[in-house]
């Protein structure tokens, strides 16, 4: 024991040692107008399209807010012109690099408040972390319904959630004359497992027949779930899942599902889609938050600035992107003290009819997530504008 | 009843100070990995690229045992009572793992745990939500201490503190029990198993101890991971981490006690240090995660048996005491 | 039905059985398990999307479907060189300094490789999955009107006779639809210089190709280890290098070779790979790749036709299990759990028989 002990006590003395050498060095950043805001995004890895177009959005945000003029802030007893400062972390597409973000952005860099992130259970490690430091913490696109509950009151979203993308799938699909539908579900998504249980309660409850169909992030060879689908012949075929997955299987399901047509939700709208799905003859169909070409003047200045910007039409994730900084922005203006997190948080649930890119936010206090529009996507040959869905209605 | 009401730590930790707790405290779990994978793959000599299963298994134990028993009983001893209920069901796992592989030999055990802890992975993320909540993971509510703005350092100290004592006792049992009667004969069937036979050893008995022995120390880590992360999913306990850990016993050199902690520490170190750099610091950045590949196969070039070999860290610095008494006695 | 997914097994399986030889092959002769040994399947993959994408061997107008043939042949021939090649390189630079270190060095050598190679294809390719190049057909009609959509393929600049540089253009023209004269020149009035057409290749076509390709690789795997001088050595090699190297035996070169053929016999696997699933990406060769290795364990490690009928089994069992656990047993969610039965299936074979089903017992030296 005594020389383990001893081999380790360097380590040990290490241990004990860092801390109260590093707690004198943890100094209070001075106050001087700065908002910190921490952005933990998926810039590499599997969603890195995602964290790039919700990170071109917040950009565009917040050279587009600060050319409108920031508003002043009162520190110490002076008005002083507030300042933006974004200070991005990639969540490198894993859970646990989100959460050890969050931690970091939080303790290290002492962020006033924080955005992020896309995938759902990363986002739900960001609100963990979030809720037990007692730091506002907005997603900008995640749709999981559970998130902002077990989230609490520090949380909030600027989607709308999974349980209303379901039902308005499953109500375009019954609306088109589909009675009986293929759900193919991601196993290892709960984002995917959450849309698809959601689509099949109001397909049911509608009057469809539905049947579930599995793979997992990791596939690449689609051809057995493709045969399932192909035998049970559909009318239609939901996807439940990402476009990374999606878009091959529908390419190789070129011949078996002949032409059926598709549905998908948001995670299928990305502008890497109709790459990866090549050459098709089926009718797809998405669910999401915005379309560069709705016929909105508000949607299509965006979209014409983000291009001139970015060189590419924005997504969904980008007009997200964007929103989300819009509405902390909101918040900040109402806060009493939009340095102290209470008061924040509490400005950002009173939210309240913020007209932004993706359409009007209001949230409450409930969920913390706003009831929106959402919009129908035609995929052929790009993603176009279909069909607007208002909120709450279908 | 929590800790926190006998404990009135109130430490106050830097932003520096957050940052290497987290640190520690993950270099404290993959020493305890690393040192029971040292018990499997250094002193008993077989193959094992399974760990990751038998952590998975104590976290998800641990997090399922939190949430049956949360409300029905104190936080320490609910902590405690699901941290052994994790060693339980990692042991279990050992031994159903352990009884039918332990036939075959060095790659062929190796691929075959390998193939044990992919499938725990599998089975949890495409378990019932209910149950083991899936893909979204677990949630394991805070049952040591609230854990709030103002108690967070207390906990994160705590939890350290938790782990390294943890760290020691692993530690210092596997010294003993190398040095037991039991733990010989581990060795001698690890030398030659036919001769070991010979000499009257169970080479199944002594193996199968190790592989469970390990499996409870893993699951163990697996348990207080769960603890302090709050929320657990399945896709973290990956093929990657078993490689992590892998490298942190051989780096550590193979049997070395505190070899492993220091690599441990040299390992985690590194990746948190990079992966703390803000997204824009450029190429350094852009490109870390080759820098790091590229670092693991120099080591391994350079120093194929680990940092500092087989040896503990106190002998390496005793020879290099010797080392320069005589230069200077040259001198 | 059974037929379907038989066939959709086969499939999967001989690609695992092209990068399962060049397991068996390396560790056959040193005892190491490769686990780069994917991520030069993943390389070779790459190129020969590259080459696919980029010859553009249709735009010398020979007659169908000779181009798409030609560009497979060149595909598949610069793919495995690469691939091989890379394999001689990584052996020479990381395996050959720690081949005397000890085998658990040369394996945790060999995931470092594999790391490194997946991050640098991260950093030169993106981590975005590409999509295999389809049949295309250059088109500027209604849907380009919005050079937005342009992008959406952003694949390489064009430069259109108006002078003006867009990205090119890809029409998702349906199944039948042909380009006839008239399309064909309003859509040269358009401004695109170059109108060209691809014969597609259905998924199902290419299962068959790849099938095909395997029967047609084995007999000259065969030959190249049994019949030739290199062969013999190689056989030597593994049976007992040190006594190999005092008959007169050049190891090095041995060892060298063994990768350049392993990998680029993995080179033909990613390209068949590519031509089936459709996507190219950084971490394409992870999961064939282990279970490549599953496969070359199942056959016997270090037994080249244990490799192939490994390959082919392993792929088989991934899809005709879980089709009688649904069909049969009614299970609906079989398929999610079909890499947990594969390597359940893996478990019990070796249970059964321990050194897989054609591997050589080892032998116990006291």
């Amino acid at each position: 024991m005594l020389r383990t002990l001893r081999s380790l006590l360097p380590l040990l003395a290490l241990a004990l040692a860092l801390p109260l050498v590093t707690a004198c060095g943890g100094d209070e950043v001075k106050n001087d107008g700065t908002l910190r805001v921490g952005v933990v995004l998926p810039m590499t890895g599997a969603q890195a399209t995602y964290g790039e177009e919700s990170w071109n959005g917040i950009k565009l945000a917040q050279s587009d807010l600060e050319s409108a003029g920031l508003p002043t802030v009162r520190v110490g007893g002076e008005d002083v012109p507030l300042k933006l400062n974004l200070i991005l972390r990639d969540e490198v597409s894993k859970k646990q690099q989100a959460a050890d973000n969050a931690k970091s952005l939080i303790e290290g860099e002492q962020v006033h408040v924080l955005l992020g992130s896309v995938a759902s259970s990363h986002t739900k490690a960001i609100f963990k972390e979030a809720k037990e430091s007692e730091v506002p913490c907005i997603s900008p696109a995640s749709t999981n319904d559970t998130l902002t509950v077990q989230g609490g009151p520090y949380t909030s979203r600027i989607c709308f959630k999974d349980g209303f993308q379901g039902a308005v799938l499953a109500r375009f699909s019954l609306d088109q004359g589909w009675k009986k539908a293929a759900i193919v579900v991601d196993k290892a998504q709960d984002y995917s497992v959450g849309l698809a249980e959601n689509y099949e309660k109001t397909f049911k409850a509608g009057g469809g027949n539905a049947s579930m169909h599995y793979y997992v992030t990791e596939d690449t060879d689609f051809s057995n779930v493709v045969q399932n689908v192909a035998n049970d012949n559909p009318d239609v075929i939901f996807i439940s899942g990402y476009y990374a997955q999606a878009g091959p299987m529908i390419k190789q399901a070129k011949d078996k599902w002949a032409g059926k047509p598709i549905i998908g939700g948001d995670g299928l709208d990305s502008p890497e889609l109709i790459g990866l799905v090549g050459d098709t003859n089926a009718e797809i169909y998405l669910t999401s938050h915005f379309a560069a070409d709705a016929p909105d003047e508000q949607v299509q200045n965006f979209a014409k600035r983000y291009k001139e910007r970015f060189g590419k039409s924005p997504g969904a994730m980008a007009a997200l992107g964007y929103d989300v900084l819009g509405v902390l922005l909101d918040a900040v203006k109402r806060a009493e003290d939009p340095f102290d997190p209470e008061s924040l948080a509490k400005a950002i649930r009173e939210t309240k009819n913020v007209k932004g890119i993706t359409g009007t936010i209001s949230l409450d206090n409930e969920e913390r997530t706003p009831v929106k529009d959402a919009v129908i996507v035609k995929v052929a040959g790009g993603l176009k504008f279909h069909k607007l869905i208002p909120a709450g209605g279908s | 009843m929590t800790l926190a009401s006998f404990l009135p730590l109130a430490i106050e930790l830097g932003p520096q100070g957050f940052w290497w707790m987290n640190v520690l405290f993950l270099v404290a779990i993959y020493s305890l990995l690393g040192l029971s994978l040292n018990l499997i793959n250094g002193y008993a000599r077989m193959f094992s690229l399974g760990h990751h299963g038998f952590w998975a298994m104590g976290a998800y134990g641990a997090a399922w045992f939190t949430i049956q028993f949360h409300g029905h009983m104190p936080g320490v001893p609910l902590f405690l009572m699901s941290c052994v209920f994790a060693m339980g069901v990692a042991a279990v796992g050992g031994l159903l793992i352990g009884l039918p592989c332990l036939r075959l030999r060095g790659d062929y055990l190796a691929i075959a745990t390998l193939g044990f802890g992919e499938i725990v992975r599998i089975a949890i993320q495409n378990s019932p939500r209910e149950a083991l909540g899936g893909s979204l993971g677990l949630e394991v509510p805070r049952v040591i201490m609230d854990v709030t703005r103002k108690t967070k350092a207390d906990f994160r100290v705590l939890m350290v503190a938790i782990g390294f004592v943890l760290v020691a006792l692993t530690a210092w049992a596997i010294r003993n029990y190398i040095r037991s009667a039991r733990g010989r004969a581990m060795l001698a069937v690890a030398q030659d198993e036919t001769a070991a036979g010979l000499l009257g050893i169970n080479p199944v008995r002594s193996k199968v101890l190790a592989f469970v022995a390990a499996s409870a120390v893993a699951g163990l880590a697996g348990a207080v991971y769960a603890h302090y992360q709050g929320i657990i999913t399945p896709l973290e306990f990956n093929f990657m981490e078993m490689v992590k850990i892998f490298l942190i016993v051989v780096l550590g050199g193979l049997g070395s006690i505190s070899g492993c902690v220091f690599a441990a520490f040299l390992l985690i170190f590194v990746e948190q240090w990079l992966a703390k750099l803000p997204a824009d610091a450029g190429f350094f950045k852009d490109w870390w995660q080759v820098e790091y590949a590229a670092i693991l196969v120099l080591l391994m070039i350079f120093r194929p048996r680990g940092i500092f070999g087989p040896r503990e860290i106190t002998d390496v610095w005793r020879d290099l005491k010797a080392k320069w008494a005589k230069k200077r006695s040259a001198a | 039905m059974f037929f379907d997914y038989l066939m959709n097994g086969l499939g999967l399986g001989a690609i695992f059985a092209f990068i399962a030889l060049g397991y068996t092959m390396v560790y056959g002769i040193i005892k190491l398990i490769n686990f780069a040994h994917g991520e030069f399947f993943m390389v070779g993959a790459y190129v020969g999307y590259f080459c696919l994408r980029d010859l553009d061997i249709e735009r010398v107008g020979l007659p169908q479907p000779l181009p798409i043939l030609l560009d497979f042949f060149v595909a598949l021939w610069a793919a495995s060189l690469v691939a091989g090649l890379l394999a001689v390189l990584t052996e020479r630079v990381a395996y050959r300094p720690v081949r005397k270190a000890g085998r658990i060095a040369a394996l945790l050598t060999a995931v470092g490789v594999s790391l490194l190679l997946q991050n640098i294809a991260v950093q030169v390719w993106g981590a975005n999955p590409r999509s295999f190049p389809d049949p295309r057909v250059f088109h500027a009609l209604d849907d380009l009107e919005g050079e937005a959509q342009a992008n959406y393929y952003a694949d390489r600049e064009f430069t259109t006779t108006q002078g003006e540089t867009v990205t090119e253009a890809v029409l998702l023209i349906s199944q039948g639809d042909v380009l006839d004269a008239t399309k064909r020149a309003s859509i040269e009035d358009q401004g695109f210089d170059e109108v060209y057409e691809r014969v597609t290749l259905s998924p199902k076509s290419v299962q068959y190709f790849v099938i095909l390709a395997l029967i047609g690789w084995t007999p000259i795997l065969w030959f190249l280890v049994k019949r030739t001088r290199m062969g013999k050595a190689m056989r030597a090699a593994s049976e007992d290098a040190d006594a190999a190297r005092l008959m007169g035996i050049n190891i090095n070169l041995v060892v060298a070779l063994t990768f350049f053929v392993g990998a680029f016999v993995a080179g033909v696997g990613g390209v068949a790979y590519i031509a089936t699933y459709g996507k190219v990406e950084p971490m394409l060769g992870f999961l064939p790749g282990l279970k490549a290795f599953v496969a070359a364990v199942i056959g016997g490690i270090g037994s080249i036709p244990g490799a192939i009928i490994g390959g082919l089994i392993l792929g088989v069992a991934e899809a005709i299990i879980p089709f009688v656990l649904q069909e049969v047993f009614g299970w609906e969610e079989a398929f999610a759990w079909k890499d947990a039965i594969a390597f359940a299936f893996l478990i019990v074979v070796l249970v059964v028989k321990p050194t897989g089903l054609l591997g050589k017992p080892m032998r116990e030296k006291v």
